[in-house]
């Protein structure tokens, strides 16, 4: 049995880890569109010196890898394009280990079939 | 596929998206799609990119307003456990509809968006009414009590809770948000945003940034669905990311500084133009 004091107690503890969570979550999306935003660009300012092939092309994983070994403008942009698409998969991610570590049940479900969608986007898209 | 768009009118597209987006509260798809459909772009190309810029700009608005403690996370993964299979069959449906249908609904939506921006004049409750939606909301609330939520407004210097209502209506309404925003490459505020203010009864602030958060997983799973369909063009969608981006930071500076009334009904001005040229478009008016 829990006292008002204790009550008042364990909601603020829940509220402060929430909080941390949520400056994790916004540490990592300025993270991750700060690197999209980089590789973006250098990509487009690589256009008029390393441009070739098709402006409308998908890449395969092999072609962006190789690509991006050899700075092909395209490549570059299809990455910065790919680690924008990756962040929500991260956001669920950081939440999944929360709510983990906090062991509440409903939300490890339903950020196990949040990530189970979103995986099979990818999956579906890439592969 | 010929591909001659001028990277600096895209970039201007993607800025002016962005900027009246934050300024208006809108997703840039709205301006987005029409521009690049009429500048040549088939339209399914147009939102594609339009879906990508929209996540670099959500990730941007989310991490701003999550840092603040003002999304509903629990509320925003719950909804996007159906929005993400609404995006994904609208993306589907699109990719599958020829380009002239898709046009023509595209231009239909912009007219609604547009009838929806006008500003209006809305009824008061009667204390009857108030009193019968309150009880009807205090006998539902408690299995749902762990979506509640509170932020501190700086506005009123106050902490803000807040009930959530009607969770399974969220539910639903949400696999059609998902839907609208795929099939069209618009954020998706326009359904998810009443929705939670108006039915979940979340209070505005909360609502517009867990609807950033919704565009967040809504527009990724549209936008590979997009990729999927061989939708792709990375030197449309690169330019318009970042200028987006640039455009929706400038616009959340500025916003509080100009005439929004003046800006809104320009841009629904702007919204039935391009949904007349759009029709056109598709009706094979102007011809192929």
């Amino acid at each position: 049995m829990y006292s008002g004091t204790d009550m008042t107690e364990e909601h603020t503890l829940n509220m402060e880890k929430q909080r941390r969570l949520n400056r994790q979550i916004s540490v990592a999306l300025r993270a991750g569109v700060a690197s999209a935003f980089v590789i973006i660009l250098t990509g487009l300012i690589l256009i008029p010196v390393r441009h070739s092939g098709s402006p409308m092309a998908v890449m395969t994983l092999s072609a962006l890898l190789a690509g991006l070994a050899s700075l092909n403008p395209l490549a570059l942009i299809t990455a910065g394009i790919l680690v924008v698409l990756v962040l929500p998969v991260a956001v669920i991610i950081i939440a999944s280990v929360y709510y983990v570590n906090i062991r509440d049940r409903r939300m490890i479900i339903l950020c196990g079939i949040l990530l189970a969608m979103l995986i099979l986007s990818f999956i579906y898209a890439l592969i | 596929m010929p591909l001659d768009i001028n990277i600096w009118i895209l970039a201007g597209t993607g800025f002016t998206a962005g900027l009246l987006g934050a300024m208006l509260g809108v997703g840039g798809g709205f301006i987005i799609v029409p521009v690049l459909t009429m500048l040549g772009l088939p339209i399914q190309f147009a939102i594609g990119s339009s879906l990508i810029s929209i996540v670099t700009n959500a990730a941007t608005s989310t991490s701003v307003y999550i840092r603040n403690n003002m999304t509903n996370l629990k509320l925003g993964l719950l909804l996007s456990t159906t929005l993400i299979p609404g995006a994904a069959a609208g993306a589907f449906l699109a990719s599958r509809l020829p380009a002239q249908v898709l046009t023509v609904l595209f231009s239909l939506l912009l007219l609604f968006v547009a009838g929806y921006m006008f500003p209006r004049k809305q009824r008061r409750l009667t204390v009857e009414e108030l009193e019968a939606q309150k009880s009807v909301n205090e006998k539902s609330h408690a299995s749902h009590a762990w979506l509640d939520g509170s932020y501190f407004d700086p506005a009123i210097n106050e902490e803000v809770s807040y009930q959530v209502h009607r969770p399974v209506v969220g539910l639903v309404t949400s696999f059609f948000g998902g839907m609208v925003s795929s099939m069209f490459g618009v954020g998706g505020g326009i359904v998810n945003v009443p929705v939670m203010n108006r039915l979940m009864k979340v209070p505005i602030k909360a609502t517009v940034a867990t609807s950033g958060f919704l565009l967040l997983t809504t527009t990724m799973t549209g936008s590979l669905i997009y990729i999927y369909n061989g939708f792709l063009a990375p030197y449309v969608a690169g330019p318009l990311c970042l200028s987006v981006f640039i455009g929706a930071r400038l616009g959340s500076v500025i916003a509080h500084r100009v005439h929004t009334l003046t800006l809104v009904i320009i841009f629904a001005i702007f919204l039935v133009l391009m949904a007349i040229l759009m029709a056109l478009k598709g009706l094979h008016v102007f011809g192929d």
